[in-house]
């Protein structure tokens, strides 16, 4: 069975002694038994969003294991097709990254890059940190029609995120955070497993913890084969799939 | 991640009863299964009833229940807004079988780990042998045990491990005695059990799935993937609980 991870990163972490260039990462995935990963350069977040996406192409063109997630920064943004340029570029998917910015998810230009998702067709990974989130997600994924990957659902707030999948299909969870003994069984039960997909937040978190919670679950086969790539895979950019 | 040279684990964090979260099964039979499919035969257990609201009730359920398990034993809880009933709850469960040892949470009471009142139930728990097991999710919950087991020689297990500031808890363990670390914990960053092994070694840390509210396999994933020895293994797996438990896991 194959496993894609929908949650990393590379680069260094100057906020922690934590330093994975994309070989590191590659090395941890595959310690972990993981084949391939969506990634981004700590770049992205940290400096500028257009050098962290140029590296994280060309990390995915060094390593075929590493998939390229592409950045779009709110703080920076000024609505001028920033993620069809994305696209055009080979990104696979957005990554917002709100856990690491700070920023909160309902203001205008989240809005914006979100319209700009959907007319671009390109998904978007979005995290989730508490109460609340998953339902200005759910309201913005409706307005804008744009497919989004609720990255880090924590059982504090699993049963909001289940409503919210249940209210709009644009919704989809990704597993980094989810650590009670049946959650992935939960939403995939509730939504169907074609909307849960395998993140372990790695090189923050260890790259093995939330495959091995998943694989221990007791989802059938197909449904673990759902969560454990095909979900991921059908939300890549075409592409990107192969 | 493939397991390598798998010990049979105790598992020294558990819960009996409803958790606070959306989830198919928490029955006993549940939780039974789940710790046998993770290799564990000896599970020490609170009651969430006791744990989030009633301390008497919650007891007696959760003696009820490890009386019909082999595999079962208790933490009695104790709350130090209700000092005398929690004394009392010492006095009556102490020797009786499965009775493993006592469990807290100062910050859900609102009172610091070596305030008075947890002083003198701690002191109490220390002449009847009885481990404390203790909620610690910062810094500051770490640092009051620490001072409250070296005023009462109570041997204490702290829970999480200060949560997200487990790195500085560790730190704030340098030199201790009678204190054990255990790692269960959303957060679950990539060098929390090798930095603990370097600081603090093997003989500091023990393991808790904090199931029926998370996975054993969350756990039990961090020390998989910190390259432990199988003395190491057997150490956090088994070896440091059964010298803090002693004759109660017989």
């Amino acid at each position: 069975m194959e496993w894609i991870d929908g949650n990393t990163f590379f680069g260094t972490w100057p906020k922690r002694k934590l330093d994975v260039p994309s070989e590191e990462l590659v090395r941890l995935l595959r310690e972990a038994g993981t084949s391939r990963a969506l990634t981004l350069s700590l770049a992205a977040p940290l400096l500028h969003a257009v050098e962290g996406n140029n590296l994280t192409r060309l990390a995915s063109i060094e390593h075929r294991e590493l998939v390229p997630f592409g950045a779009v920064d709110p703080r920076k943004y000024t609505g001028e097709g920033a993620v069809q340029r994305l696209r055009e570029t080979g990104c696979a998917a957005l990554r917002l990254t709100n856990r690491i910015n700070a920023f909160p998810l309902d203001i205008a230009p989240v809005e914006l890059i979100l319209t700009e998702s959907a007319h671009a067709e390109i998904t978007a990974f979005v995290d989730v940190i508490g109460w609340g989130d998953c339902t200005t997600l759910e309201r913005l994924a409706e307005r804008c029609g744009c497919r989004v990957v609720m990255v880090g659902v924590h059982y504090n707030f699993l049963s909001e995120a289940l409503v919210c999948m249940k209210r709009s299909n644009l919704l989809y969870l990704e597993t980094s955070r989810l650590n009670t003994p049946d959650g992935v069984r939960v939403v995939s039960s509730e939504v169907g497993p074609e909307r849960v997909l395998f993140g372990s937040g790695a090189p923050f978190s260890y790259a093995s913890s939330a495959r091995m919670v998943a694989e221990h679950s007791r989802l059938t086969g197909q449904e673990l084969d759902w969560v454990s790539s095909k979900t991921v895979l059908s939300l890549l950019t075409e592409e990107c799939r192969t | 991640m493939k397991l390598t040279g798998v010990v049979r684990r105790i598992d020294v964090h558990a819960h009996a009863g409803s958790m606070p979260t959306v989830t198919f099964e928490e029955s006993i039979e549940h939780l039974e299964r789940m710790e046998r499919e993770a290799d564990t035969d000896k599970v020490i257990v609170s009651s969430a009833r006791a744990v989030f609201h009633d301390m008497l009730a919650g007891n007696e359920e959760t003696f009820a229940i490890t009386r019909r398990s082999p595999m079962l034993y208790m933490y009695i809880y104790v709350d130090p807004l209700r000092e005398r009933e929690s004394l009392a709850q010492i006095e009556k469960y102490a020797s009786l079988p499965h009775v493993a040892g006592i469990k807290t949470r100062p910050e859900y009471h609102g009172v610091p780990g070596d305030s008075e009142e947890y002083l003198r139930l701690f002191g109490a728990a220390a002449k009847l042998d009885l481990p404390l097991l203790v909620h610690t999710y910062s810094l500051r919950d770490v640092v009051e045990c620490r001072r409250a087991a070296e005023k009462t020689g109570l041997r204490m297990i702290l829970a999480h491990m200060g949560g997200f500031e487990w790195k500085p808890s560790v730190d704030a363990l340098r030199g201790s005695r009678n204190l054990w670390l255990d790692a269960c914990s959303t957060a679950n960053d990539y060098d929390k059990v090798g930095y603990t092994l370097d600081v603090l070694g093997p003989s500091s840390l023990v393991y808790g799935s904090d199931a029926t509210l998370l996975s054993p396999w969350w756990t039990i994933s961090m020390y998989e993937s910190a390259g432990l020895t199988d003395a190491e293994k057997h150490a956090i797996y088994r070896e440091n609980a059964l010298g803090i438990f002693g004759r109660r896991l017989g």
